[in-house]
């Protein structure tokens, strides 16, 4: 299989009731995500990324549009024993302790009861939650409630990982630890779809984005792609003010330093590329020129801001 | 998706289809294991209708045990109160015998109905002594202006305590007779013969009973017939009674005839006195009047007490 | 087998209610209150004997309600919370989610009420030493036990039908009409398929006062009328439940 995802044309609509208006919460959202990668999927608060989620793994139904995970269906109850969620916010039956939420777990995905022990075991060394396993899950804490939510997720070893907002309400130490285990995931072949607000967190892990605002797929691709599109920057040392000055009619961007050096952006044109390695062979050291590509949370707001911009 | 839903409406047709049929079936089987079902309240009570009752009877045990006496207003009160409960549970046994009591004598009628209800109760068919306390009340303390057929449902109601009672209320078949012969009495007229006191009416009511028993105490019951052992006993009292208040009186003498000829064919009584007397007896030991010798030696008029005379040897008997 | 196991996983979260300390306070209570109605001799004119096998299985309804409507705040707090989007996520049928539901808080109120029952069995025998526990007194308790099945069935169905915040009032109103419903039952179309008849387990005066005789099967149908009453509530509540987002 190719694609792990395929949602063509999905749009859902809430207000359903007939003297409602009808909103929509997603629109004509197309988007392939390919077997083994780490996909992002970005965007503000109510751009649709949850309802996309949501559809994909059936707890909520599409307007119209389709959506295949795995190659089958949303409704496919059998594709859910491949795939691991991770809900937005999740929450367990307080009075059950972890181990016994776990194995209710297993019990559905169906792992054998005589390796059960051992993958909960596992499973919750994985997410450092081995000393909690007998506590219960009402008394436990936001961070320690995702780790949980975590170790369910991976609980069957799953093919696919789909996980919504999974470094919200985790310290540090612990989105580091999120992080590795998303990594050592990849590393198993498992591929990973995740929704996250944490840009510079996602900008490590990922290697395919998409972005979504205003519920609709703004874009989509592989992350050093997406990226690289941005230019070039070129940092002129202090007392070198006739070199900024000569460029910055062409830079589309000119930051004067507090140490009196200049920073000036150009955009990734071929005759700009050779006029700036023009001026760093004639003024060599005076000048540095570096590929400016662009942080992801930079991508991101000019993504969403000018899709936002009043046309 | 169509699919599913069809499969479940499908489901859900078959399982409303089952299921009413199952509950019509078991419906039928509940009433007939609560016989009182009809009866009950329809007030929504959620099917606590039994613990409704328990509590209101209760509070009506500590309303009857404040009051004095029972006039009117209490009568109608506890009347109400009954019937409060009632309608909840009636099969509470002590609710008729108590409450039913309480009112016999402010308010006879209503005090009869609540223990004709009990009495007529499925549930509480081996209960003796509620028919018999309505018997009692519609015998003693309902007039004829209360109600006209007061005797006919006194005699019903003994007629079933007796028929529960067996042979253990020998009181209970004393006041059938006595309420039977009111009636005689009331009627005036009995198979054709004019009725002309209380013991004459009493004599015609234990005859009707006798023959309703076929004759015999010992005899198979009809119906509506009821086991008197010692019917045949009251009989030859009662006799005796009515011929000892007018000894002279046709009507009695009539009815002595019609009565001896079924009931003392096969017994030797005095002519005067009714009394029975022995073999080789030549007058009564009751009135000394002279009877008819039976059973004695023809040869030496020794008394015979088998095919021989113990006596001589003889065997032709004196009847 | 693999459909039992998946129930079997949801039911064992829904049983975990046998786990409340609360639940075994109540029950004492329950018997409590049992044992306390032979002290009612005098005030009830001697009839404490039927007193008592009344209080018995009037609290033991009490109780199997109680049970039946837990499950309306389970499944609505499940929802509301997104416990059971959790599970769902998993692969779980949503007709299996209500079954387990269903399923876990039967086994629940059966051991309740049958706690309850055998309670008050060993009470009734050390109060009344002359009387023995009658087959009614036993078919009446059974009954009960029996009709937690139809009463949990109208939770979840509830749970899914009607707003959270209604769904136990909802169940505890047509549970108490259901019970109380001898002035309609006899519209048998409907009423014992798409109305439930409760009544159908409510033989409480007899078993109070242990006449007539209450017969095996008749408990085996009425708890086969729960059951297809179940199945009938069960497939309305997941009718509605695929087509409704869960949060």
């Amino acid at each position: 299989m190719d694609n792990i995802i395929e949602i063509k044309g999905l749009t859902k609509y809430y207000g359903s009731l007939f003297w409602k208006k009808k909103k929509p919460s997603l629109y004509d959202l197309n988007l392939t995500i390919p077997d083994g990668a780490i996909f992002g999927f970005l965007g503000p608060n109510g751009a649709g990324k949850t309802t996309t989620i949501k559809i994909l793994m059936n707890l909520i139904k599409q307007s119209s549009g389709e959506a295949l995970i795995l190659g089958c269906p949303p409704d496919n109850v059998e594709v859910k024993r491949l795939i691991g969620f991770l809900p937005d916010a999740p929450a367990f039956s307080p009075y059950l302790s972890a181990t016994e939420f776990l194995n209710i777990c297993a019990k559905l995905f169906g792992i054998p009861s005589d390796i059960r022990k051992t993958r909960i075991a596992e499973v919750l060394e994985t997410v450092r939650m081995t000393r909690h396993a007998k506590s219960k899950l009402g008394g436990f804490s936001r961070g320690m409630t995702q780790r949980i939510g975590i170790a369910q997720a991976i609980l069957n070893n799953p093919r696919l990982l789909i996980l919504d907002e999974p470094l919200v309400g985790l310290d540090p130490h612990g989105r580091q630890e999120l992080k590795d285990i998303i990594l050592d995931q990849k590393a198993r072949g498992t591929s990973v779809f995740f929704c996250s607000h944490i840009l510079s967190d996602a900008e490590k892990i990922c290697d395919r984005i998409g972005i979504l605002c205003e519920s609709r797929l703004l874009c989509s691709g592989r992350l050093d792609e997406l990226l690289s599109e941005t230019g070039s920057k070129l940092h002129v040392n202090p007392g070198h003010d006739d070199i900024a000055k000569d460029m910055l009619s062409a830079a589309t961007e000119t930051i004067k330093r507090p140490d009196g050096g200049w920073e000036l952006s150009f955009s990734n044109k071929t005759e700009i590329t050779q006029t700036l390695l023009a001026v760093k062979e004639k003024h060599g050291d005076a000048v540095a020129i570096t590929s400016s590509r662009e942080s992801l949370e930079d991508f991101f707001f000019r993504k969403i801001e000018n899709a936002t911009k009043p046309s | 998706m169509k699919k599913t839903v069809v499969a479940h409406i499908a489901i859900m047709v078959i399982a409303v289809a089952l299921g009413s049929l199952l509950a019509s079936y078991l419906i039928d089987q509940q009433n007939q294991i609560s016989v009182n079902r009809d009866k009950l309240s329809t007030a929504p009570l959620g099917g606590f209708n039994k613990f409704a009752s328990d509590v209101q009877w209760m509070l009506f045990v500590n309303y009857a045990g404040g009051i004095d006496c029972v006039e009117k207003p209490e009568a109608e009160e506890i009347y109400k109160r009954l019937n409060a409960i009632l309608a909840n549970d009636p099969d509470l046994e002590i609710a008729y015998n108590i409450g039913g009591m309480m009112i016999s004598n402010s308010d006879p009628v209503k005090s009869a109905e609540i223990f004709m209800r009990g009495a007529y109760n499925q549930n509480l068919k081996n209960n003796w002594q509620i028919p018999f306390s309505a018997g009692f009340v519609l015998d003693r303390y309902v007039t004829d202006k209360d109600d006209p057929d007061r005797l006919k449902k006194a005699e019903d109601m003994f007629r079933l305590a007796a028929s529960r009672a067996g042979d253990n209320a020998p009181y209970i078949t004393s006041a059938l007779l006595k309420v039977r012969a009111k009636r005689i009495a009331e009627k005036g007229k009995w198979s054709g013969i004019q009725v002309v006191n209380d013991e004459h009416a009493l004599l015609c009511a234990m005859f009707d009973e006798w023959r309703k028993n076929g004759g015999t105490a010992d005899a198979a019951q009809p119906s509506d017939s009821m086991n008197i052992p010692d019917l045949k006993d009251r009989l030859l009292r009662a006799a005796q009674n009515a011929k000892a208040s007018d000894p002279t009186n046709k009507n009695i003498l009539d009815t002595l005839a019609k009565v001896m000829k079924v009931v003392s064919e096969d017994q030797h009584l005095c002519g005067n006195c009714l009394s029975p007397y022995a073999a080789g007896d030549k007058f009564c030991g009751q009135c000394g009047t002279a009877v008819v010798v039976f059973a004695v030696c023809p040869k030496c008029s020794a008394v015979m007490k088998g095919k021989f005379c113990s006596s001589c040897g003889s065997t032709d008997k004196t009847k | 087998m693999k459909t039992i196991n998946e129930v079997m996983a949801i039911a064992s979260g829904a049983w975990q209610l046998l786990r409340m300390r609360v639940v075994y306070v109540l029950i004492l209570c329950v018997l409590v209150l049992i044992g306390t109605a032979y002290r009612y001799d005098v005030l009830s004119l001697g009839q404490h004997k039927a007193l008592m096998v009344d209080v018995s299985l009037m609290l033991n309804t009490l109780a199997a309600i109680l049970v039946a409507i837990s499950v309306t705040f389970e499944i609505s707090r499940e929802l509301r919370e997104g416990v059971a989007s959790t599970l769902l996520s998993k692969p779980l049928g949503r007709t299996h989610y209500l079954i387990g539901k269903l399923v876990g808080i039967s086994i629940a109120g059966i051991v309740v009420t049958g706690l309850i029952t055998a309670g008050f069995c060993v009470i009734f025998s050390s109060a009344f030493d002359d009387a023995g526990i009658g087959q009614t007194m036993l078919m009446g308790h059974l009954l009960i036990m029996a009709s937690v099945i139809p009463m949990s069935a109208l939770a979840v169905m509830f749970s899914v039908l009607v707003p959270e915040s209604i769904a136990a009032i909802a169940t505890v109103i047509v549970i108490w009409f259901a019970h109380s419903t001898p002035a309609v039952d006899k519209i048998a179309v409907l009423y014992g398929g798409i109305l439930p008849d409760l009544n159908l387990f409510n033989l409480k005066a007899e078993a109070a006062y242990n006449i007539a005789s209450i017969s095996w099967v008749y408990l085996a149908l009425a708890l086969l009328w729960g059951i297809i009453y179940s199945v009938f509530a069960t497939s309305l509540a997941s009718l509605v439940f695929s087509f409704r987002d869960l949060k």
